[in-house]
């Protein structure tokens, strides 16, 4: 059937229509959503509290249930050179006067890791010395060069009381010197400085009932995380073999993107208002509410518009009308950056020890604001153009996440620690306006350390 | 379409930010049908608001079969249909006769424009406006929108042929030697 050319003519007009709806559209809508009776969903901090309590229990898991024996410790390595290990803990031993069994039972029942953990206790020696000319001190060595790891060789328990004289301890000695050599474990030392560079993702949890602060305005859809990064320097100090703390200064970057913001410039790029030439500084007749703060604008070369909801307060008198509209697009959103300098205080547990290590890291760290600077578009490289108003001088932070050591030499140690960030308290005072930011950050910290 | 879903997720989840989203997502294209089917911005404001606050407390039956958007135009249009009948009890004189009243420019061949052509079709009686839109914008069957709002379907032909009339009195002749040319 032919159409009616009116219907078709003005299905060809109307079909696909797009027109702005009123922003107070949304407000409303969100108002009668509110009042909905609906579901409750766990906060994001805690939803990321609890994935981080599941992580804990997982690692603390894997530490107890793993088999006995399967886990080394680095600290059977000491300054002692290897060769010399044996013999002078086997004299020891004997002065000490310890019995076979009585060693060997607690060495094979114990919950840690197996035998070489003695190697820096006092039982060592002992143990040590009352297997020295047996059988079972060869298995001991077999044990740390065998390519299966200890695990394997643990089965050996019921021959560790039989006596077998026929193999020397040099003999045995050589072959655990040859296991250090082959796998590189080394004395872990006392004290470490290290350097990182750590590329991640920044952005703010909001701590309001609901996503929104400022009358409505759904921060969360209109903002967005950022790449920046944080480099630093540290220290760290053994206090028993499987802790340590860290501490050090650091360089390190928070912020956001906030988007759906228009950024307008002069084609011949002239000044947008007229500035008062008897002050020192002259502000900016538009203010623009984020989610961490009012921005307060210094740059008279440009204009803001919110095209999603009504983030840009503005003085209009203090713009000339017609020439607004002869502005051109300069850019496309802005960016908040906090630059902090930051001092942590993190401890480690280490919980694997092998030809690489694991530790699990957890503390806080102080951070002091010294740059504070908002950009037009997401280039912070550029000239800034404004900066946040009311944020915080000195926070606090809570740090956490794992780091993977990757030995490369005797003293120097490649880490890896995928790392997580809060901070503490809100980023700026004014919760008031905006409700409760927190920014938090999540990076993988790539560095170096060596060892003295 | 990944995104969408994670929209769609955190819609069910009562996500503010999400559903704000999904309502940024299709405002645009669906304060343009309100404006259709309404009589005035306010009016238009007024259903798009009320569509959308269905759209979230219905999202939890849409099983992801068909687009979404149809999905979501649906509800716009049964929610206009609704705001008609709420009407229909107050409709004035003027609601059925004072078409030249709401629409009196003049315009020669060639100048009409989206928002020129809206605004005839804004100014349409209320149930003319409807089935004009029902019918030759959204594809319903007179049967389907005798339906809709309540009325035979002779009723709605007629009311069709109404519409049609009055906005050929605007349109006609620009449009005539438009699909006379083609």
């Amino acid at each position: 059937m032919e159409r009616h050319y009116i219907d078709q003519r003005i299905q060809e007009k109307l079909e696909g229509l797009k027109i702005n709806p009123p922003v107070e559209s949304w407000v409303h809508i969100s108002d009668a959503l509110d009042n909905m009776p609906r579901r409750r969903f766990l906060p994001l901090f805690f939803r990321v509290a609890a994935s981080l309590a599941v992580l804990v229990v997982a690692v603390f898991s894997f530490w107890f249930l793993m088999p006995e024996g399967t886990i080394q410790d680095a600290s059977i390595a000491t300054d002692v050179p290897a060769t010399e290990l044996v013999p002078m803990v086997a004299a020891e031993g004997q002065a000490q006067g310890a019995t076979r069994a009585g060693l060997l039972q607690r060495a094979v029942t114990s919950p840690r890791p197996d035998g070489l953990l003695f190697a820096e206790s006092s039982e060592l020696p002992a143990f040590a010395a009352s297997h020295s000319t047996t059988r079972p001190l060869d298995a001991f060595a077999a044990m740390l060069t065998s390519s299966d790891g200890p695990a394997a060789h643990f089965g050996l328990t019921s021959d560790l009381f039989e006596a077998d004289t026929e193999r020397s301890i040099t003999g045995i000695g050589d072959r655990v010197s040859d296991y250090f050599a082959r796998t590189r474990v080394r004395a872990p030392s006392n004290i470490r400085f290290g350097a990182h560079f750590a590329p991640g993702y920044n952005y703010r949890l909001l701590a309001d009932n609901n996503d929104f602060g400022f009358q409505n305005i759904p921060f969360e859809a209109l903002e967005d995380r950022i790449m920046t990064y944080a480099v630093g320097f540290s220290t760290s100090f053994r206090i028993s073999p499987a802790w340590s703390v860290q501490t050090g200064i650091g360089y390190n970057n928070m912020g956001q993107y906030v988007r759906d913001i228009m950024v307008y410039s002069h084609p011949a790029h002239m000044p947008l208002y007229q500035q008062d030439l008897n002050s020192s500084k002259t502000y900016h007749p538009q203010t623009i509410i984020t989610s961490q703060g009012s921005i307060r604008l210094h740059d008279p070369y440009h204009y803001f518009a919110d095209v999603q909801s009504f983030r840009v307060l503005t003085n209009k008198q203090s713009f000339d009308e017609t020439e607004i509209r002869t502005l051109k697009k300069s850019a496309e959103g802005i960016t908040q950056v906090f630059r902090y300098m930051e001092v942590p205080l993190i401890f480690r547990y280490h919980i694997l020890r092998r030809n690489v290590g694991l530790q699990i890291k957890g503390g806080v760290a102080g951070n002091y604001l010294m740059q504070n600077e908002v950009f037009a578009g997401r280039n912070t490289m550029q000239k800034s153009i404004g900066e946040t108003y009311g944020v915080r001088q000195l926070n606090l932070s809570a740090i956490g996440g794992l780091s993977l050591d990757i030995p490369l030499t005797g003293k120097l140690i490649f880490h890896m620690e995928p790392t997580a960030q809060i901070f503490l308290s809100p980023v700026s005072e004014q919760g008031m306006m905006t409700g409760r930011a927190f920014p938090y950050s999540y990076s993988v910290r790539t560095g170096l350390s060596y060892g003295l | 379409m990944d995104s969408l879903q994670k929209i769609l997720k955190g819609c069910l989840q009562h996500r503010k930010a999400d559903q704000y989203r999904l309502y940024a997502l299709f405002s645009k294209k669906m304060f343009g049908l309100c404006q259709r089917y309404a009589a005035s911005y306010d009016e238009a404001q007024d259903i798009l608001q009320e569509g959308f606050i269905k759209v979230f407390e219905q999202l939890p039956s849409y099983k992801g079969e068909g687009r979404l958007e149809a999905w979501i135009r649906r509800i716009f249009i049964n929610t206009a249909i609704e705001k008609y009948r709420q009407r229909i009890y107050h409709l004035s004189l003027d609601d059925v006769v004072d078409y030249e009243g709401h629409v009196n420019q003049n315009h020669g061949p060639g100048t009409l424009n989206t928002r020129d052509i809206l605004a005839y079709v804004q100014a349409l009686p209320v149930q003319y406006r409807l089935v004009f839109n029902l019918y030759a914008l959204e594809g319903y069957s007179h049967k389907e929108i005798g339906e809709a709002l309540q009325i035979s379907e002779s009723t709605s032909r007629s009311n069709l042929a109404r519409a049609r009339m009055l906005l050929k009195d605007k349109l006609g002749k620009e449009l005539k030697v438009v699909y006379r040319a083609i």
